[in-house]
């Protein structure tokens, strides 16, 4: 019993360590300051680095991985993440998007935050900087409708 | 003496009428009719006050639109071509049960053509 336990735990380790070697594409592709939400609106800096902190890790093609995020299967599950997550919102693309388009990314920004729909449980478990306090989103949320009139405006 | 009734009865009536009518245009609606009937037929069932889910409700009440603060508006107007453009509202499992509620492509580019008008319009402050 013992030896086939032994022989069982040496087998999921082999196979953990042959999973390394197959690695999802990082997601960390050069800012583009001309699209980049952050680059074009400039918040305040205590407003980026929410922002950064809070949404980036998923909404933008810039993602901050930790070691245990660079470990096969963790990596594939972070990938399928970040792939619905920017398939919602990229950041990354804002200045693609059409005056109505930004508005409203904007006005979303500020109700999942209300909502307490983002940052997802599962991300602020290991994201303790993505924990944002009620006057971190009030400040947020602010800014966000500031800059969604200023869309507006243009 | 019957004629004085008469013509106070007349202009009673045509005050009234008047009046109808002032109210009838003063009172904006917040769709025009012909948006108004696809939105029933296609999405009050589950985006207006009555409707069951909390969660639809939340993304969107039609029945409180007019309290909607204007950035929000535009966005949602946004959102609502965009959904019915992907095919993405009205939902699948939705039609599955009522199947009339699909919407045509008129439909479709008639309320994707007013959005974009609303929406162009909200931003130019009107």
């Amino acid at each position: 019993m013992s030896k086939r336990l032994k022989i069982g735990g040496l087998a999921l380790l082999a196979v953990l360590l042959i999973l390394q070697f197959f690695q999802p594409e990082q997601n960390n592709a050069p800012v583009d300051p001309e699209l980049d939400m952050l680059a074009v609106l400039a918040p305040p800096e205590h407003i980026s680095a929410l922002i950064r902190n809070a949404c980036y890790d998923c909404h933008s093609n810039q993602t901050i991985y930790p070691w245990y995020e660079k470990v096969s299967p963790v990596s594939w599950y972070l990938h399928k993440h970040i792939q619905d997550g920017k398939e919602d919102l990229n950041f990354s693309d804002y200045g693609k998007m059409d005056k109505v388009d930004r508005i409203g990314a904007l006005v979303d920004f500020c109700d999942v935050l209300d909502a307490g729909t983002m940052p997802l449980q599962s991300f602020l478990l290991l994201h303790k900087n993505a924990r944002l306090s009620q006057e971190e989103k009030e400040t947020l949320c602010n800014w966000t409708e500031d800059e969604a009139l200023k869309v507006m405006r243009e | 003496m019957k004629k004085q009734i008469v013509s106070i009865v007349m202009a009673g009536i045509l005050f009234l009428f008047l009046q109808s009518f002032i109210s009838e245009h003063s009172e904006e609606q917040a769709f025009p009719d012909d948006i108004g009937m696809i939105l029933e037929s296609a999405c009050f069932d589950c985006h207006a006050t009555g409707a069951k889910s909390e969660k639809a409700l939340k993304a969107v009440n039609f029945s409180d639109w007019e309290e909607y603060r204007l950035t929000k508006k535009i966005g949602l107007l946004g959102d609502v071509c965009k959904m019915v453009e992907e095919g993405k509202m009205p939902p699948e499992k939705y039609l599955e049960h009522k199947p009339d509620r699909k919407m045509s492509e008129v439909q479709t580019k008639l309320l994707c053509e007013w959005t974009k008008k609303e929406a162009e319009k909200l931003m130019q402050g009107e």
